[in-house]
C-alpha cells in the first residue's frame, strides 16, 4: 500500500514496491484519485521501488502528461542508479525531474 | 496452472496467462538463478523477463487464463538463454521493431527495453515466441562440478512442481 505526504506544498506518492504489469491497474486508480484531490505539484518517491516495467513507464507518463497540460512536470525522487540508468536510457529524463538515490 | 519441470539445462515454467503468475514465474526463475551462482540484484536480467513475459501474457494471450504461456531458462557459463513463448497468433515484430514510441506516449516500450537489455533477441517468424540471450558474469552451466555434487545429493527436487 502507499503512502501519501505532503511536503512543501507539494503531494509526495509513495509506492511500497515495485510498479510492474500485476499492480498498475490498482496503482494508475489510485495515482488518478491523488492527482484529484491534491491538484498541483506531485513527486513520486521511488525509494523502495527497484524494478519498473514499460507498463510501469506508461503508468509514469501518464501521470506526466496530466501534470504537462497545467503546465507541471512528474518529480521522481531516490531513483535507484538502475531504474535512473533504464529512464536515461529511454530518455525519459528529458520529460521527469530525476533525483537519484 | 504453474508448473516447473527441471530439464537438462535449467527449468521450463509453464503458467495459465496471468499477471500474477508472471510475477511468480519471475521470482522461481531469479532463486533458480542463485543456485547457478548469479549474484546481484539482476536488474537486467528482471526487466527482460518482466517485458518478454508481459508481451506473451497480455498481448500474445490477451490475459486468457485458458492459455498458457512457456518460459524456458537455460544456464551456460556466463551466460543466459531464455525462451518466451504463447499459443496466440503472434504479431508483426519486424514492424513494431521499427516503430519507436513517441515520448509521450503511454505504451509501446516493451520491445525498445529488449532491443536494449538483451545481448541477443530473436522472433519465430509468427512472432509468438522469442528467443534472448544475456551475459551474467560468474552463471554456472549445468555441467559445473558443483551441480553435480548437488544432485547427487539429491538437492535438485524441483520438477513437477504443479498448482
Amino acid at each position: 500500500m502507499e503512502e501519501i505526504r505532503i511536503e512543501d506544498g507539494r503531494t509526495v506518492f509513495c509506492p511500497s514496491g515495485d510498479i510492474v504489469a500485476s499492480m498498475a491497474d490498482a496503482m494508475r486508480s489510485r495515482l488518478r484519485d491523488v492527482m484529484h484531490e491534491h491538484p498541483g505539484p506531485l513527486a513520486i518517491d521511488l525509494a523502495q521501488v527497484e524494478l519498473i516495467d514499460s507498463v510501469g513507464i506508461g503508468l509514469l507518463i501518464a501521470a506526466h502528461n496530466t501534470l504537462a497540460k497545467a503546465g507541471g512536470r512528474l518529480i521522481l525522487e531516490h531513483v535507484h542508479p538502475d531504474l535512473c540508468g533504464l529512464l536515461r536510457t529511454m530518455r525519459l529524463d528529458k520529460h521527469f525531474q530525476i533525483e537519484v538515490a | 496452472m504453474f508448473v516447473v519441470d527441471t530439464t537438462a539445462d535449467g527449468r521450463r515454467i509453464r503458467f495459465s496467462a496471468n499477471l500474477s503468475l508472471l510475477d511468480r514465474a519471475v521470482d522461481e526463475t531469479v532463486a533458480f538463478l542463485r543456485t547457478r551462482n548469479a549474484t546481484g540484484r539482476l536488474f537486467e536480467v528482471q526487466l527482460l523477463l518482466r517485458e518478454a513475459l508481459v508481451n506473451a501474457v497480455r498481448h500474445g494471450s490477451r490475459l486468457d487464463p485458458g492459455r498458457t504461456v512457456s518460459l524456458e531458462v537455460a544456464t551456460a557459463p556466463d551466460r543466459l538463454h531464455l525462451v518466451i513463448a504463447d499459443q496466440g497468433p503472434g504479431f508483426d515484430w519486424r514492424a513494431r521493431m521499427a516503430d519507436k514510441p513517441s515520448p509521450t506516449a503511454t505504451r509501446g516500450r516493451g520491445l525498445c527495453i529488449l532491443a536494449l537489455y538483451a545481448d541477443e533477441l530473436a522472433f519465430n517468424e509468427a512472432g509468438n515466441a522469442v528467443r534472448l540471450a544475456k551475459r551474467i558474469p560468474g552463471l554456472r552451466g549445468p555441467a559445473s562440478p558443483a551441480d553435480r555434487r548437488g544432485q547427487a545429493l539429491g538437492e535438485d527436487k524441483h520438477g513437477g512442481d504443479s498448482h
